[in-house]
């Protein structure tokens, strides 16, 4: 497809291969803080030319008393060797002040300045640093140390109720399953067209709900993974399964070109709700055909990996729209025209395929239709992927 | 038939699901205090019980616990929880099989089927449908016109099967790929008429009248 396409960001780049036909991606995503900003910044380092250079007023004064006090000398006929060992004496105590000034204050000023590095330990540097003895460090010490309380009491509150505020959606949720269980379960018995358009909003509420369900285990989400060994096909078949009403209702016809044999590693619950954003999405747009396609990539070097590439030959997605698919909230034209978007989906998958390390790729051309490409690495252990988990 | 005993504590989703069950042909008991649910349980001796797990003033990890201790009755816990803990914990308490709301009704049929299947109690007539001189046994896989068997293929036989399940009523052709669906066999509308018309030939290939499936346009398709 020689259309526009959109990369999620996730921690591996090298997950994610674009084929050779791909142009290159439109967008690189939100780049990280680069690591080379620290060669532009004004030197911090605590040097000792560098606290010279701050002592500057220091140093000149130094040098003007020596003058006046050699100047006085000479005048009241001192001998040249007396005002030289004068000078120098006077020189020694000044550069003894400087250096024990400096050697006092290096060690905690060296471990403040490495924080600098660190936005996100600065809240715990006073529990760290040990208080320096001079009467500006410790009162800069104490303003630290106030302010990382108060940050860290921010924080504390604040996710005790994003925690208390998921726990709601959750209970929530489960609360809301129990009547959209009992009417699905009335209408078992009813047929005809009227019973199939209520069964068809059912669904729709359900899978509304379980979106806030998903949106809510988000933010939490390294707690919500029970990663295994899952059969790639057998993934996609009930993923097509549970939406199949709003599949069928679109008049979509499925092709499955999966090898069985695959096995990726992954999270079941997450990972059927990747593809389903993926095939209500498509369902949405006009598809008439979604084809699963399954790829081994690079296989047996340390970046191979399993892809799955769903495409449909729906009404695909207006260049400009592409390289923010995966941006919260972002409906595009179509979307907002259709009143039935919420932008969140791709959001949620992207967010989902970043933290467990898996690949995805929207690539799309309006008029001929959208794909979208999931990549499981191969070469991963559990523990490699759990240690990726604990650090994103 | 057989007899479920069911501990769920929303009345309008038990009421639904009593109405389903009996219209399949189950007998439906229903607890009424849920902290002597598992004495209610073990004294009713179900073929099968439907336990929902988050319950006022009880524990459904508990119940299902107690009622392991007396009896090796079949146990589907029915819940709204998704958590890998409960469902972990259900089996290891004894439940045989763990169903998350909202789920589908013929879903919760066929795992009841299995169940009772699995335990022995299952009724070998149970099932077997007759329509207008034709036979199937939906358990065996067989159809049989006046004595003569036909042969189906899988899709086919589902959808005879669920036509002549709701003999009578209209069934839309999304309905029966609904259906098909289920079953992992994912027809589109070309290959849906292609196994209608394919059952079609097969029936009357056997002497069934031509008129037994009836093709309501723009509708469905319904058995008289």
């Amino acid at each position: 497809m020689n259309g526009s396409i959109r990369e999620s960001p996730t921690p591996a780049s090298s997950l994610s291969t674009a084929s050779p036909h791909d142009p290159a991606p439109v967008s690189p995503g939100p780049t990280p803080p680069a690591a080379d900003d620290r060669a532009d910044r004004p030197e911090r380092a605590y040097s000792f030319g560098a606290y010279l250079r701050s002592r500057a007023g220091f140093a000149f004064g130094v040098v003007a008393l020596i003058a006046v006090v050699a100047g006085i000398m000479a005048v009241t006929g001192s001998n040249a060797s007396a005002i030289a060992l004068v000078s120098l004496c006077e020189a020694l105590f000044a550069s003894a002040t400087l250096a024990g000034g400096f050697l006092r204050d290096r060690e905690f000023y060296q471990q403040l300045d490495l924080f600098c590095d660190s936005p996100e330990n600065a809240r715990y540097l006073s529990s760290i640093l040990d208080e320096p003895r001079t009467l500006e460090g410790s009162i800069a010490y104490r303003a630290l140390a106030v302010q990382g309380k108060a940050a860290s009491d921010e924080l504390a509150a604040r996710s005790r109720d994003m925690k208390e505020y998921r726990n709601y959606i959750e209970l929530w949720v489960h609360e809301a399953k129990t009547p959209i269980a009992s009417a699905q379960l009335a209408l078992s018995n009813l047929h005809g067209p009227e019973i199939n358009k209520v069964r068809g909003d059912l669904d729709r509420i359900e899978s509304r709900v379980e979106q806030a369900l998903y949106y809510a285990r988000s933010a939490t989400l390294s707690e919500d993974f029970s990663i295994e060994k899952l059969n790639l096909a057998a993934l996609a078949r009930k993923a097509c399964r549970q939406r199949s009403r709003a599949l069928i209702g679109a008049g979509v016809s499925l092709e499955f070109a999966i090898d069985e044999t695959l096995e990726v590693l992954t999270d079941a619950k997450w990972t059927d709700f990747i593809i389903g954003q993926v095939l209500e999405n498509s369902a949405k747009y006009g598809a008439k055909t979604i084809r699963f396609e399954s790829t081994v990539k690079d296989a047996g070097t340390k970046d191979g990996c399993i892809e799955l590439a769903i495409g449909d030959d729906g009404d695909g997605i207006p260049a400009a729209d592409v390289p923010r698919v995966f941006d919260r909230g972002f409906t595009g034209s179509r979307g907002r025209t259709h009143h039935k978007a919420t932008g969140m989906g791709l959001h949620l998958a992207a967010v989902a395929c970043a933290r467990m390390g898996l690949g995805l790729r929207v690539s799309s051309e309006e008029g001929t239709g959208t794909t979208v490409a999931l990549t499981f690495p191969i070469d991963r252990t559990r523990m490699d992927l759990a240690a990726n988990l604990t650090t994103s | 038939m057989a007899r479920l005993f069911i501990v769920e504590d929303d009345a309008s989703l038990r009421e639904n699901l009593v109405r389903m069950l009996k219209l399949k042909g189950h007998e439906c008991l229903c607890c009424e205090s849920f902290a002597n649910a598992a004495v209610e349980a073990l004294a009713a001796c179900p073929d099968c019980i439907l336990l929902d797990l988050s319950l006022p003033g009880a524990y459904g990890h508990e119940i299902c616990r107690s009622i392991r201790q007396g009896s090796n009755v079949p146990i589907i816990v029915l819940t709204s929880s998704d958590s890998e803990f409960d469902e972990v914990m259900s089996m290891n308490v004894g439940a045989d099989d763990y169903v998350v709301k909202p789920y589908r009704p013929a879903a919760l049929l066929a795992r009841i089927d299995r169940a009772l299947a699995r335990s022995g109690s299952a009724d070998p007539a149970r099932g077997c449908l007759e329509h207008g001189g034709v036979s199937l046994d939906p358990v065996r896989a067989e159809v049989s016109y006046r004595g003569k068997s036909v042969e189906l293929s899988r899709n086919e036989l589902l959808i005879l099967r669920i036509l002549m399940e709701n003999a009578g009523s209209i069934i839309s052709r999304s309905e029966l790929m609904d259906e098909l669906w289920q079953t992992d066999a994912f027809v589109d509308d070309n290959t849906l008429t292609v196994n209608v018309n394919r059952l079609r030939r097969s029936l009357q290939s056997a002497g069934v009248p031509d008129d037994f499936i009836t093709t309501r346009r723009g509708l469905g398709y319904v058995i008289r």
